[in-house]
């Protein structure tokens, strides 16, 4: 059975009105289990819109989506935390800047539990805790104390990833996660990204604007354009696509729409 | 001499009890980033109700309790407003501000209440315990005690998993969203607990100065901002004392400042006046401060440093 499973989904933003726009009509997608999904096209293709209904900020007009074959629908956003992680563009969205490392580790930690009265950070942790940040090899198991607002967007975003994926988790989504960050840094938190999916097997949904990454990385590749997958290629399909070829049917794409 | 220690004596006292309406406002416009005029309407509840409970005989400590608890659902119905009916924040506050003005009204049933001859916190129970010597200073031990015990209390909430959580909620909800929480609910409790302070500030100060009057919230907000703003501006550059502290001297400090402009000669009828003039002078130190240091991170007019 598919992770994932989007069932004829129509979208349609200011119904009745002169702004109406269908942004899905009857739109399909099985994610299987394990996937590692990238998902580009051009601005007002769908793809945030898609992230949106997964993740539950978005209600779709009709259709159904369901997680390993249950409707998730009728979960607000926070109740699909349960099962859904999510790394933004803005590295500021996944931790809390004025808390320390340790107190944001501690927070991620308890994910899925109650938060009582109980001591918030517990320290027969630390141990895992610093075993956990240094898979980010960016040195912040030795800054345990530092508050998170004084570290680099790159650091972050990879403590964001760690945080996310702390609990475990059957869906992540990475929506344009490395967008807000500069080439070097991208890079190294594309990889860790890769990393950290390849070792706890994760099924993912990755949104991103970057070309390159959608061909080097993951076994899926979805090419969306006016709420349709223009291009859905998967391992052996997906390993012979090259960025030329992307780009062309990206410029096609947008010569149509005119661009 | 004598004077200039019975007028300290009174500063601290009024800034020791008005310190606890203050940690109130902390909760409220530092920690969850959310406005909170209620306050204005929760300090005269918690006198209201204080008022009726000790001349009816009951326990004065009991009814600092029950006043904390009738504060906290004030603060409730707030974040009720404002996350269930997506009312905004500072009109929340005003709803419960204005509303609870008739509730005080029908608790005390009159705007003016005498608690004279009321069995208080100060006059009976553990605190008689000190000896006779001492008897002028009890009050002021007293609420020394309290306001540092309220002060403990909460640096101890803050650091268990539902206060990290609440700290959470005013630096980045989506945090808690993502930590499968409402951060609507977390807001809630947040408020409930900021409003329970300032209601109980408003029970101890009932009983210190023996009377409710339906007025005494007016301008508890400004207050107790300022004292949060002035604290914090202030002592930022002691980064060892925890923002609490700050906030509880620098409730001080501001009764001690309206106490000094008062004693220079200033007529009374300024008063509000000069509450504005030491805000703003607060307020634009405390940004000028925060460029001058070159913070780009202003939070809710304070930039954060520490919970």
């Amino acid at each position: 059975m598919a992770m994932l499973q989007l069932k004829n989904i129509d979208v349609i933003f200011n119904w009745g009105t002169v702004n109406e726009t269908q942004v899905f009509d009857n739109f399909n997608l099985d994610i299987e289990k394990g996937q590692f999904v990238s998902v580009v096209g051009s601005n007002g293709s769908g793809k945030t819109t898609l992230l949106n209904l997964v993740a539950g900020n978005l209600e779709p007009t009709s259709g159904e989506i369901l997680l390993e074959g249950k409707s998730i629908l009728n979960l607000a956003e926070y109740e699909r935390s349960h099962f859904i992680g999510r790394v933004f563009q803005d590295p500021g969205k996944g931790t809390s800047p004025s808390m320390t490392i340790l107190e944001n580790m501690a927070l991620a930690d308890n994910k899925g539990q109650t938060f009582g009265l109980q001591r918030g950070v517990n320290r027969k942790r630390l141990d895992f805790y610093r075993s956990q940040l240094e898979q980010l090899e960016l040195g912040l198991e030795d800054k345990l104390n530092v508050k998170v607002g004084a570290l680099s967007g790159g650091q972050r975003q990879a403590l964001s990833l760690l945080i996310c994926t702390l609990t475990p988790i059957q869906l992540l989504i990475l929506d344009e996660h490395t967008a807000a960050l500069d080439p070097k840094t991208s890079e190294t938190i594309m990889e860790l990204t890769n990393k950290l999916i390849q070792e706890k097997g994760l099924t993912t949904l990755m949104v991103t604007h970057n070309l390159r990454y959608a061909v080097e990385y993951g076994n899926r590749l979805l090419m969306m354009n006016k709420g349709e997958a223009v291009i859905d290629a998967q391992d052996a399909e997906k390993d012979k696509l090259e960025i030329n070829d992307l780009v062309q049917v990206f410029s096609e794409i947008s010569i149509e729409l005119g661009n | 001499m004598d004077v200039f220690i019975e007028i300290s004596k009174g500063v601290l006292e009024q800034g020791f009890i008005y310190a606890i309406m203050a940690l109130g406002v902390y909760i409220s416009y530092h920690v969850l980033d959310f406005p909170d005029l209620s306050v204005d309407g929760t300090f005269p509840l918690g006198a209201a109700i204080t008022a009726m409970l000790i001349l009816g005989g009951v326990n004065p400590w009991l009814a600092c309790l029950l006043a904390f608890i009738v504060g906290a659902l004030a603060g409730l119905v707030t974040g009720l407003l404002h996350v269930k009916l997506k009312i905004r924040d500072l009109l929340s506050g005003i709803l419960t501000m204005t509303a609870l003005w008739s509730v005080n009204l029908s608790i005390a049933k009159t705007s003016l209440l005498s608690t004279y001859g009321a069995k208080t916190i100060f006059d009976s129970g553990i605190i008689m315990l000190l000896p006779e010597s001492l008897a002028s200073w009890r009050t002021l031990i007293l609420v020394l005690i309290l306001a540092l015990f309220m002060k403990f209390l909460l640096d101890w909430y803050l650091t268990t998993k539902s206060g990290m959580l609440l700290r959470a909620v005013g630096d980045n909800p989506q945090l808690v969203t993502s930590l499968a929480k409402n951060p609507g609910y977390v807001k809630i409790l947040g408020l409930a607990i900021g409003n329970g302070f300032a209601a109980f500030s408003g029970a101890i100060l009932c009983q210190q100065q023996k009377f409710f009057d339906v007025n005494m919230g007016t301008g508890m907000i400004v207050m107790g901002l300022a004292s949060v703003i002035i604290g914090m501006t202030v002592f930022k550059k002691l980064s060892i004392i925890k923002y609490t502290t700050m906030v509880v001297l620098g409730s001080i400090l501001y009764k001690g400042a309206i106490s000094l402009a008062l004693n220079l000669g200033f007529n009374p009828n300024y008063l509000k006046l000069i509450m504005a003039v030491l805000f703003t002078l607060a307020l634009v130190s405390n940004n000028f401060l925060d460029k001058k240091e070159g913070r780009g991170k202003v939070h809710g007019h304070v930039a954060i440093e520490e919970y």
